[in-house]
């Protein structure tokens, strides 16, 4: 699978998950209060701490996406990505199996419901994160400075 | 910090999250309050569902929106009035029973194991969360009850049955 270690279609992944995040975390960013009211329709945190996650979390989201897409902390990007699309996995894996149907909360778009193409989206992003980080070859990458 | 590592590269952008988005949050005009203090819970007829369900424990009232209350509603659960007898008289939703100045006497239309909702008049009326907390109460013990947030003019402005 040398393809998928080809330095220039890790530099695609990168763009495009950067673009993902970035894009996920502006509508979050703007509206907290929404994607507080999101995250608590999950039931899966004690609702006293929705707002600390729905504060802080865009603001990963936002630079975890600017990091992947400039090639600064680029590992350190793909990592915090990798674990944010595990947590997203685990929130909408048990809010499926509970039979919510509710918001994803994902983006800024309403109506997109919890599902089963949310959650295979979900972990071919989790796969993307994945082979950044293990990268052999570095493209383009600012700091720490490739080749 | 090591930062050629994925972890001391993790830290650093986790900490520049987080002062910037709490320093953000404490300087936009609509800022959130760091802890939450109201939940309403939202969602189609399936969550409403997993909210009836004998399984789900609750230790507190749970706040509902309009959709899981007409669900609700329309799986016969009992609603109660927490406003006074005056604003029940001039109209209630349909089938709703006026609370009791003594709330074990709702004992009469269902048993402690039955989900509750209640529900007053909406906006800043906590009538009806003063309630829900006194039934799940240790004096009371109902193990399931709901709070309508929206209350009688949300029901009235969706056209549901009142009367």
């Amino acid at each position: 699978m040398s393809l998928l270690k080809n330095r220039w279609v890790i530099l695609g992944l990168r763009i495009f998950l950067g673009i993902v995040f970035l894009y996920a975390s502006f509508e979050k960013i703007r509206d907290p209060g929404s994607f507080s009211g999101n995250i608590q329709n999950y039931q899966m945190l004690p609702y006293g701490i929705t707002n600390l996650f729905s504060i802080f979390l865009p603001w990963v989201e936002l630079y975890v996406g600017a990091c992947l897409i400039l090639g600064v902390f680029v590992d350190g990007a793909a990592f915090l990505s990798a674990g944010m699309l595990v947590m997203f996995i685990i929130a909408l894996g048990q809010a499926m199996a509970r039979g919510l149907d509710i918001e994803c909360g994902c983006f800024s778009q309403e109506g997109s419901l919890v599902g089963l193409d949310i959650l295979v989206r979900d972990i071919v992003w989790l796969a993307m994160s994945v082979l950044i980080v293990r990268r052999e070859e570095k493209m383009f990458e600012m700091f720490p400075k490739s080749g | 910090m090591n930062t050629n590592t994925a972890m001391g590269q993790s830290a650093i952008i986790l900490a520049v999250s987080f002062v910037f988005s709490f320093g953000f949050n404490m300087v936009r005009d609509d800022g959130l309050p760091l802890i939450a203090t109201k939940q309403i819970i939202e969602g189609g007829q399936s969550t409403a569902d997993s909210l009836l369900a004998e399984t789900t424990l609750l230790f507190q009232p749970v706040m509902i929106d309009l959709a899981i209350a007409k669900t609700f509603y329309d799986r016969g659960v009992l609603f109660i009035d927490a406003r006074d007898d005056k604003e029940f008289r001039e109209g209630h939703i349909a089938g709703s029973k006026l609370a009791p100045a003594n709330p074990g006497e709702i004992l009469r239309w269902a048993t402690e194991d039955d989900p509750v909702v209640t529900y007053c008049s909406g906006g800043e009326c906590d009538l009806s969360m003063n309630l829900a907390n006194e039934l799940m109460g240790e004096d009371w013990g109902f193990a399931r009850v709901f709070v309508f947030d929206g209350g009688l003019p949300q029901w009235i402005e969706a056209g549901y049955p009142v009367e």
